[in-house]
C-alpha cells in the first residue's frame, strides 16, 4: 500500500518529464523555434531577402519607438496596388484592405507584460542608418532567409542579460532597465 | 530638562489620531501588529481557495503551462488598416484641452497613447491653474471610462404623472429626436443647465430658447448665490471675484475654504503658495472655521466657531477696526449694529489682545489683505448679510480692486438658487411643457421638501443629457446622453477674457452626442435652426476662426490650448454702495449645537460618486474613505460619550436621521457638520450604499438655499458603524517625523530646531557615476490637496480596494499624505500634511531582507521593485520603517477591470497581480522616457526634463524631482536648504527623499516640541546630512 501511494506521487513528475522530452533542454517555456502559420503566408525571404527591401521600409517606426510594429495595410498596398494582384494571398490582403479591415497576424516574439523592451535603443546601438539589418539579425536571426518567421532566440532574461554584460559598451543591468 | 522628562512631555506633542495621542489600549494593540489583518483568517476571496489548496493547484498548473514548445495562449497582432500619421504605437501624443471638475475649470494637457487618453495634467503655460490639477480634475479620466455610463439614447416608458417606475429602453437617435421635435412645437420650453462657461454653448442655448420660445435657467447644487446677491447690492453688478492671494500679506478666512473646496481651490493654492516663501515674503493666514478644512489646517492661527458666529465676527472686526482702534473710517450708521458684537471674541475663546492684534494686523495691511467667507458652511439664514459685511470690511481695508478683483473675477459661477426657484414656480404654474435638464442631478441634490419630483409630474416631457441613469435620468422621459467632456468639442472661458479650447482626445466611446449638437439637431428639426453649421464642432470652429482671424490662428489655439491673459493690473476701486449695509440683519440665532453641511475635496456635490478614485481618496482632513459622517468636537464627544463610529440621531426642524460620528480635533464644541455628495441611490455600481444622503437637511425656502446653522439635537443610539480611515493605525513612538517651526524662530536661528543624530554606518555606500535621483517635498508649500495621490494612481495603474479592505489596512496608494496634529484638541489644533512615498533609501532595509532579490538597488539610486520576482513574503514591508510598501491581496489587475475601464491603464507600467509587493518607483517609466528623449536629441539630460506624476499636477510645486549629481539641479538646492531633513534620520536608512520643514507665520509658540528624543541614546553630534558615497 505504501509503495503504491509513493509511486502515485511520482506520476506528475513522469508526466512533466514526458512533456518536456520533445523540447530543447534549457528553453522550456521560452518558445525558441516557435513558427506559427500566419493568416497570409507573407515571406520575409522573398521581400527582404530576394527583393532586398530594407527592414525599415515596412517596420517604419522601429527607429523611433519602442515597438517595431507590424506595418499597417496601406504599406503593403504601396506595391500591391499593382504587384501580384492575381495571387490568392494577395487577393485576400487587398480584400481586407478595401473592406477597411485588417489582418490578425499571429504574434511570434512575445515578451511578458512585465518586460519592457525598447527597439529604438537597440536598433541605434547595433546598426547604422544605411543598413538596419545587422541590428535586427542580432536577436531575430537571419530573417532574410526565413519563409515563415520563427523565434530565433530564447528571449529569456538570461539571454538578454548576457548580452548586456558582454557587449561593449555594456548595457545597463538594473532591474528597472526592463521591468517597470 | 533631563532626557527622560523631555521625552515624557514631548512624546505625543504631534499625533495622527486622538487614540495615538492618548495611547489607548486598542491603539497599542493595533499598532503592535505589523499587518492589520492576517491572511490566514481571510475567508472572503471569491475564488474560495484556501492557501494549501492553492499551492496544490499551482503545482499542477505549472506543470501544464510551461511544458511543450507550443505557445498558449496564441496572441494576435492587429495592425491598422491605414495608420493615422500622428499615431505611432508606443509614442504618446499630448493634446491641449480643458476640463471642469464640477468646482473649478482647468486647462489641461491630455496624454494619449494609440488614441486613448491616459493621464491629465495642468497646462503649464496657462496662466490660471498652470500645471496644477485637482484630484477631481485628474479623475475625469476614470469618469470617461466609467462602465456605468449611459451608452445609447434612452426612452423611459412611464406615465409622466407618476414618474418613477420606468423601464429604460435603449433607442437610436432618430427615434428620440422625432419625439423631442414633435414636443418642441408646443413651446413653453425651459433649459435647466449646470454651470457652463462655454461661450459657444451659451450662444446656442440662448438662440435655442429665443427661436423656440423658452428660457435658460442655470443652477448647480453648490453655488455662490450669496456672493452674487451681495455683489449686486454692494457694487451694482453680480459677480464672483477672483482673490489674489499672491498679492496678499494678511488673509483672514471665515469658513472660506479657498484651499480646499471654495471657488477655485487649485489656482488659489498656487497663488497662495507664491507668497509663502519662508526665506522671502510670507503671508499670514488666520482661519475661523465651523468645520476643520484644508484652509484651517494650513493656517498660521485658527479658531473654531459656530455658523451663527460668522456674521457677528465680521461685524465685531469692523467695530474693532473702525470704532475702537479707529484705523479706518466706517459710516456711522453701522455703529449701532456692530456695537452689539464688539465682544464677539469672548464667544469664540479669544482674548481681547488677540482680537485687537488681529484687527491691527489687518489695518497694517490695507490694500494687501483679504477677508474671505463663503462655501456651504456659510450658507446660513444670514449668508447674504455675511457677504455684504465681508465686502464692506474689505472695502474699509481698500482690498476691493487691489487683492480682490471684482471686474476681473471668475466665470462659471453664475448659477443662483433664485433661478431654480423661478423655474420651480413656473412649472407649478403650468407654464412649462418641456424641460431639458443638462448634466445636473437635482433629484439627488435637492431635499425631498422641495417637491421637485411632484413638479416634474406637471411637465409633459422631461429630457436630460445626463451620462448616468442617475436619480434624475430615471425620472426623465428621454435620456439624450451628452457624452464626456473629453469626447466632445467645446470652448471655455473660466476667467473673463481667458479662453480655453476643449478638444476631444478620443472618439465617443458610446452612442452619445454633445448637448450643443443635440440642440442644433432639435432646433433644425423644428424648422428654427440655431446655426447654419452641421455640427457643434463646425460651429465652435467657425466662431473661433472668424474671431481669431483665420484657420491658422485656430490651429494655434488648438496647439496652445488657450487664448488671452489673466488680469495683472490694479482695478479701480469697485465703489462700495453703502446703502447695501441696510440689508445686513442678524437673523441667525445661536443654538447650543448647530449643524452645517459642507463639501469634501473628493466628493464635492456627488457628481463623481461613481468614480472609485474619488471614493477611495482619503479626505484630507479626516483621512476617512468611502463615507460621510457627522464631524463633532472632542469635547462634545466626551459630553455625549461618543467615539469615532458611534451612531447618533441627528434632528433638525426639517429632517431627522442617524449618522456615525467622527471626532475631529479643532472642531468647535457647538458646531457639527456632515458632508453632502454621499448616499446616492442610482447611477452606477460604485456609488451604491456609500455613505448617507443628507440632502434633506437643506432648506430651500429662502432666496439662498440654507445649508448651515441649523439648530440640532444629537442623541446617542448605542449602535456603532465602522469608518474606514487610512491613517491612524501606525504608532509614531514619539519620533520627530513632521517638523515645523515658527517664522520668528526660523529667522532668528536660521534653523528648524531639528534634533541631530550622530550616525555611523557599517555599509560602504554606493557609487553613482551617472545619475543619482532624488526627490524633495516642501512641507511649507504642501496644502494636502491630495491631487498627487490621484495622479499617482492614474499613472501607475494602482487599484482601488474598497471600504472593506481599507478597514483591513490594505489600501494600495503608493503615495499617502500623513496628517499630523499638534496642540490641544479641545481648543484649536495645528496640522501638518506630509506626503510620504517610497523613500528610496541608500541603505534600504527592504533590500537586505528580500529572500528572492525582488527589490534591489539600481546604479542610479532607485530602489527597484521587480514584480515578477516577488513571491510575496512581505518581509520587505515588515522591515520598511516608512511603511510605504503595498501588498496586492487580490486580483485588482486588468482582466478584472470592467470594460472599458481597462483602457485607463498605462501601458508603460506593469499591471501587478495578486501576491506581489509594490511601491513608488519614482515613476521609473518617466525617468526612462526623459533619458531616451535626451539621448535621441544627443544632449545631456536637463534639470526638469523628468517630472514624476505627483510632481506634474502639484499646484504649489511642493514636490521636486531631479538628479543629485547635477550641482545646479533644483532638488540639490532644496537638499542644501536650511529646512531640509529626512524621516527617521537616526536609522541611517539614508532616504533620498528629503523634506523641507514647515514654517508657521505666527507669534505664538507652537504646540509641538522641536527637540524630541527619537528614543535613542547616542550623543548629540552634528552630522553630515548627505549620504555617504
Amino acid at each position: 500500500m505504501f509503495l503504491v501511494q509513493r509511486s502515485l506521487k511520482l506520476i506528475p513528475l513522469i508526466i512533466i518529464a514526458m512533456l518536456f522530452a520533445n523540447c530543447e533542454w534549457g528553453s522550456i517555456g521560452y518558445n525558441k523555434g516557435y513558427k506559427p502559420d500566419q493568416p497570409i503566408p507573407f515571406s520575409h525571404k522573398l521581400h527582404a531577402g530576394e527583393y532586398k527591401m530594407a527592414c525599415v521600409y515596412c517596420h517604419t517606426q522601429v527607429e523611433v519607438a519602442k515597438h517595431s510594429a507590424v506595418p499597417s495595410l496601406n504599406i503593403c498596398m504601396n506595391c500591391h496596388q499593382v504587384v501580384g494582384i492575381d495571387k490568392e494571398p494577395i487577393k485576400k490582403l487587398r480584400q481586407k484592405y478595401f473592406d477597411g479591415e485588417t489582418v490578425n497576424w499571429v504574434k511570434v516574439h512575445m515578451l511578458p507584460d512585465h518586460v519592457k523592451f525598447n527597439h529604438k535603443r537597440h536598433v541605434h546601438r547595433f546598426s547604422t542608418a544605411e543598413d538596419r539589418y545587422p541590428a535586427c539579425k542580432t536577436c531575430h536571426g537571419e530573417i532574410k532567409q526565413m519563409d515563415v518567421v520563427e523565434q530565433h532566440s530564447s528571449l529569456s532574461m538570461g539571454w538578454c542579460v548576457n548580452c548586456h554584460r558582454e557587449q561593449e559598451p555594456k548595457g545597463p543591468l538594473n532591474c528597472s532597465t526592463c521591468h517597470q | 530638562m533631563s532626557m527622560e522628562k523631555q521625552q515624557e512631555t514631548k512624546q505625543n506633542s504631534y499625533w495622527k489620531s486622538l487614540d495615538e495621542k492618548y495611547q489607548t489600549p486598542e491603539f497599542i494593540e493595533q499598532a503592535e501588529k505589523e499587518f492589520q489583518t492576517s491572511p490566514l483568517k481571510e475567508d472572503d476571496d471569491k475564488s474560495g481557495l484556501a492557501r494549501r489548496q492553492f499551492m496544490k493547484l499551482m503545482g499542477a498548473s505549472i506543470a501544464l503551462s510551461s511544458a511543450a514548445c507550443v505557445r498558449r495562449p496564441v496572441q494576435k497582432i492587429i495592425p491598422y488598416n491605414k495608420r493615422p500619421s500622428e499615431v505611432i504605437p508606443g509614442i504618446a501624443n499630448y493634446y491641449a484641452s480643458s476640463v471642469h471638475d464640477g468646482r473649478e475649470g482647468f486647462a489641461v494637457t491630455v496624454k494619449t497613447r494609440e488614441g486613448r487618453p491616459l493621464f491629465l495634467a495642468g497646462n503649464a503655460d496657462y496662466p490660471g491653474n498652470a500645471q496644477g490639477l485637482s484630484a477631481r480634475g485628474t479623475s475625469q479620466l476614470l469618469s470617461l471610462y466609467d462602465p456605468d455610463r449611459v451608452r445609447t439614447p434612452v426612452i423611459n416608458t412611464q406615465d409622466p404623472k407618476k414618474r418613477g417606475n420606468n423601464l429604460p429602453i435603449p433607442r437610436d437617435w432618430e427615434s428620440l429626436d422625432k419625439k423631442v421635435v414633435a414636443q418642441l412645437a408646443k413651446g413653453d420650453i425651459r433649459i435647466l443647465t449646470g454651470e457652463t462657461s462655454s461661450p459657444s454653448l451659451k450662444n446656442i442655448m440662448n438662440k435655442f430658447s429665443q427661436n423656440l420660445g423658452g428660457q435658460v435657467h442655470t443652477w448647480t447644487p453648490v453655488n455662490e448665490s450669496d456672493v452674487l446677491h451681495a455683489a449686486e447690492l454692494c457694487f451694482g453688478k453680480s459677480a464672483v471675484p477672483k482673490y489674489r492671494y499672491d498679492k496678499a500679506s494678511m488673509i483672514v478666512s471665515i469658513d472660506g475654504d479657498f484651499l480646499g473646496t471654495y471657488l477655485n481651490p487649485t489656482e488659489s493654492s498656487r497663488l497662495f503658495a507664491q507668497n509663502r516663501n519662508p526665506d522671502g515674503n510670507m503671508s499670514r493666514l488666520v482661519s475661523f472655521q465651523s468645520v476643520p478644512s484644508l484652509t484651517s489646517f494650513n493656517s498660521d492661527d485658527n479658531w473654531g466657531i459656530k455658523p451663527s458666529q460668522q456674521l457677528p465676527l465680521v461685524l465685531g472686526l469692523i467695530h474693532e477696526l473702525a470704532f475702537v482702534q479707529k484705523k479706518v473710517s466706517a459710516v456711522g450708521s453701522i455703529r449701532s449694529l456692530t456695537a452689539d458684537y464688539a465682544k464677539i471674541y469672548e464667544d469664540i475663546g479669544m482674548t481681547h489682545e488677540q482680537f485687537a492684534e488681529l484687527a491691527s494686523e489687518l489695518a497694517q495691511h490695507q490694500g494687501d489683505s483679504i477677508v474671505i467667507a463663503g462655501g456651504l458652511q456659510t450658507k446660513t439664514k444670514d449668508s447674504v448679510s455675511l457677504q455684504i459685511a465681508v465686502n464692506y470690511l474689505n472695502d474699509l481695508l481698500s482690498n476691493n480692486g487691489a487683492t480682490i478683483q471684482w471686474s476681473h473675477g471668475l466665470n462659471a459661477h453664475e448659477s443662483m438658487d433664485q433661478d431654480f426657484s423661478d423655474l420651480l414656480d413656473a412649472i407649478n404654474d403650468g407654464k412649462v411643457k418641456t424641460l431639458i435638464i443638462n448634466e445636473i442631478n437635482p433629484m439627488y441634490n435637492l431635499p425631498n421638501s422641495t417637491e421637485f419630483k411632484a413638479a416634474l409630474g406637471k411637465v409633459e416631457m422631461v429630457v436630460t443629457t445626463n451620462n448616468w441613469m442617475d436619480e434624475t435620468a430615471n425620472l426623465a422621459d428621454l435620456v439624450a446622453p451628452a457624452g464626456h467632456a473629453m469626447e466632445n468639442w467645446g470652448d471655455n472661458e473660466f476667467e473673463p477674457g481667458l479662453f480655453t479650447v476643449q478638444q476631444p482626445t478620443i472618439q465617443p466611446l458610446h452612442n452619445t452626442r454633445s448637448f450643443g449638437d443635440s440642440l442644433m439637431v432639435w432646433s433644425k428639426g423644428a424648422g428654427k435652426a440655431v446655426a447654419t453649421e452641421e455640427t457643434f464642432y463646425d460651429f465652435v470652429k467657425n466662431r473661433w476662426t472668424s474671431q481669431l482671424g483665420g484657420e491658422k490662428a485656430w490651429i494655434d489655439f488648438l496647439q496652445k490650448g488657450f487664448q488671452g491673459q489673466t488680469y495683472e493690473g490694479t482695478e479701480r476701486s469697485a465703489g462700495f454702495n453703502t446703502s447695501a449695509l441696510n440689508n445686513i440683519s442678524v437673523q441667525q440665532t445661536a443654538s447650543p449645537i448647530e449643524l452645517s453641511l459642507y463639501t469634501k475635496v473628493g466628493m464635492h456635490d456627488g457628481t463623481l460618486a461613481n468614480v472609485s478614485w474619488m471614493q477611495e481618496l482619503p479626505d484630507p482632513v479626516s483621512k476617512i474613505v468611502w463615507d460621510n459622517y457627522l464631524v463633532i468636537a472632542p469635547s462634545l464627544a466626551d459630553e455625549k460619550d461618543l467615539r469615532d463610529g458611534s451612531m447618533v440621531q441627528v434632528k433638525t426642524a426639517q429632517h431627522e436621521m442617524t449618522l456615525p460620528v467622527y471626532v475631529s480635533p479643532g472642531q468647535n464644541h457647538g458646531s457639527v457638520a456632515v458632508a453632502i455628495g454621499y448616499g446616492r441611490s442610482k447611477g452606477g455600481e460604485i456609488l451604491k450604499n456609500v455613505g448617507f444622503n443628507v440632502q434633506d437637511f437643506i432648506v430651500t425656502d429662502n432666496t439662498v438655499f440654507e445649508h448651515a446653522g441649523f439648530a440640532v439635537e444629537i442623541n446617542k443610539t448605542g449602535e456603532t458603524y465602522r469608518l474606514a480611515q487610512t491613517q491612524g493605525h501606525h504608532n509614531m513612538e514619539g519620533r520627530q517625523l513632521a517638523v515645523e517651526t515658527t517664522k520668528k524662530e526660523y529667522k532668528k536661528t536660521n534653523d528648524i530646531g531639528l534634533h541631530k543624530h550622530k550616525i555611523f554606518s557599517i555599509w560602504n555606500g554606493h557609487k553613482y557615476e551617472g545619475h543619482k535621483w532624488g526627490l524633495g517635498v516642501d512641507l511649507n508649500a504642501c496644502t494636502g490637496c491630495s491631487a498627487c495621490m490621484v495622479a499617482c494612481q492614474s499613472e501607475n495603474n494602482i487599484p482601488v480596494v474598497g471600504k472593506k479592505y481599507v478597514l483591513g489596512g490594505r489600501e494600495m496608494h503608493w503615495i499617502r499624505i500623513d496628517r499630523y496634529y499638534s496642540g490641544d484638541e479641545k481648543k484649536s489644533v495645528d496640522a501638518i500634511f506630509q506626503p510620504v512615498m517610497c523613500q528610496h533609501c541608500e541603505n534600504a532595509p527592504c533590500e537586505t531582507v528580500c529572500p528572492v532579490l525582488a527589490t534591489v538597488h539600481s546604479d542610479e539610486g532607485l530602489n527597484d521593485m521587480v514584480y515578477n520576482r516577488c513571491v510575496g513574503t512581505r518581509y520587505c514591508s515588515n522591515n520598511c520603517p516608512y511603511k510605504v510598501r503595498r501588498f496586492n491581496w487580490f486580483y485588482y489587475d486588468g482582466h478584472h477591470r470592467k470594460e472599458p475601464m481597462h483602457m485607463a491603464l498605462n501601458p508603460d507600467v506593469t499591471v501587478r497581480t495578486r501576491g506581489v509587493m509594490e511601491k513608488c518607483t519614482f515613476c521609473v517609466q518617466r525617468i526612462k522616457e526623459g533619458k531616451n528623449a535626451a539621448k535621441d536629441q544627443n544632449r545631456p539630460l536637463k534639470d526638469g526634463d523628468i517630472k514624476t506624476a505627483c510632481q506634474s499636477v502639484c499646484p504649489t510645486n511642493a514636490i521636486v524631482f531631479g538628479d543629485l549629481n547635477d550641482k545646479e539641479s533644483k532638488v540639490n538646492k532644496w537638499f542644501d536648504s536650511q529646512r531640509n531633513y529626512t524621516l527617521l534620520e537616526e536609522f541611517n536608512a539614508a532616504p533620498r527623499v528629503r523634506y523641507l520643514a514647515k514654517i508657521r507665520n505666527t507669534p505664538r509658540e507652537l504646540g509641538g516640541g522641536h527637540h524630541d528624543n527619537g528614543g535613542h541614546d547616542s550623543g548629540h553630534g552634528e552630522t553630515d546630512h548627505k549620504e555617504g558615497h
